[in-house]
């Protein structure tokens, strides 16, 4: 599912390092990576949880 | 119906990160942006019969997103003209969120731009879409997409002054052409 990631280089080419395009797509994905690489917070973990203990309570009543 | 239950929930979370880091890139607000991905979370949980296994979760969740998002900014365009509102410059709120101050440049020169075209360079620049994916997530045309990603790149690079000649000595292919697009 993450394999999409590395399928793209800003849209363009490799190009070297002096180019201004480059550097603004690197920028752009250390920007976001470090974001990315965040721990996720708890809340979404407690509410997909809470989810799918709802999910099941309905499907068992059914 | 549990395994699948539970595919969904498995390849919804392998989503998250990307999907918050989304949010945050286009909110530039760690907390609004988190409610955001809660409310798409929501919206993903209860929509899962209408999402076909096998094809793009991530596709599917960034859309949503997307959705929730600008239907929020419209119904709060609604109430307040905008003086709080959740595109403005929050960067002094969040003054050490980013390590370096080169990030912090970059997130500021971020949120200068249009809506329409931050989206499109996140999308295609960093989530790791192709052009293709990003015109449908936007809802719009592939032409659209590409043009809006080009003007996002010059918009940054003249935000950042990033023209190839500073940092890294004159090009003679580039130089001409990048710094008579600044010369306006």
């Amino acid at each position: 599912m993450n394999t999409v990631e590395t399928k793209t280089n800003g849209g363009q080419p490799p190009s070297k390092a002096g180019d201004p395009n480059a550097q603004i797509a690197m920028k752009l994905r250390a920007f976001y990576h470090s974001v990315q690489d965040e721990a996720l917070p708890q809340r979404f973990l407690d509410l997909l949880e809470k989810l799918d203990a709802a999910e099941g309570g309905v499907r068992r009543a059914e | 119906m549990d395994q699948e239950q539970t595919t969904f929930k498995r390849e919804l979370l392998a989503v998250l990160p990307s999907l918050r880091a989304f949010a945050i890139s286009l909110i530039g607000r760690h907390d609004q942006a988190d409610d955001l991905v809660q409310d798409t979370i929501m919206k993903a949980w209860a929509k899962q019969e209408q999402f076909e296994m096998g094809t793009n979760m991530k596709a599917w969740l960034f859309t949503i997103l997307r959705n929730e998002l600008y239907s929020k900014l419209r119904k709060r365009g609604r109430e307040v003209q905008d003086s709080d509102g959740i595109f403005t410059e929050n960067l002094a709120q969040h003054p050490s969120q980013y390590g370096s101050l080169d990030m912090q440049d970059f997130k500021k020169a971020l949120e200068k731009l249009p809506d329409e075209q931050r989206e499109a360079i996140i999308l295609v620049g960093a989530s790791g879409f192709s052009y293709e994916e990003a015109a449908e997530i936007c809802g719009c045309a592939l032409g659209t997409i590409k043009s809006r990603v080009n003007r996002a790149r010059q918009r940054l690079q003249e935000l950042l002054q990033i023209s190839g000649e500073g940092d890294y000595g004159p090009d003679s292919v580039s130089a001409p052409i990048t710094s008579r697009a600044f010369v306006s």
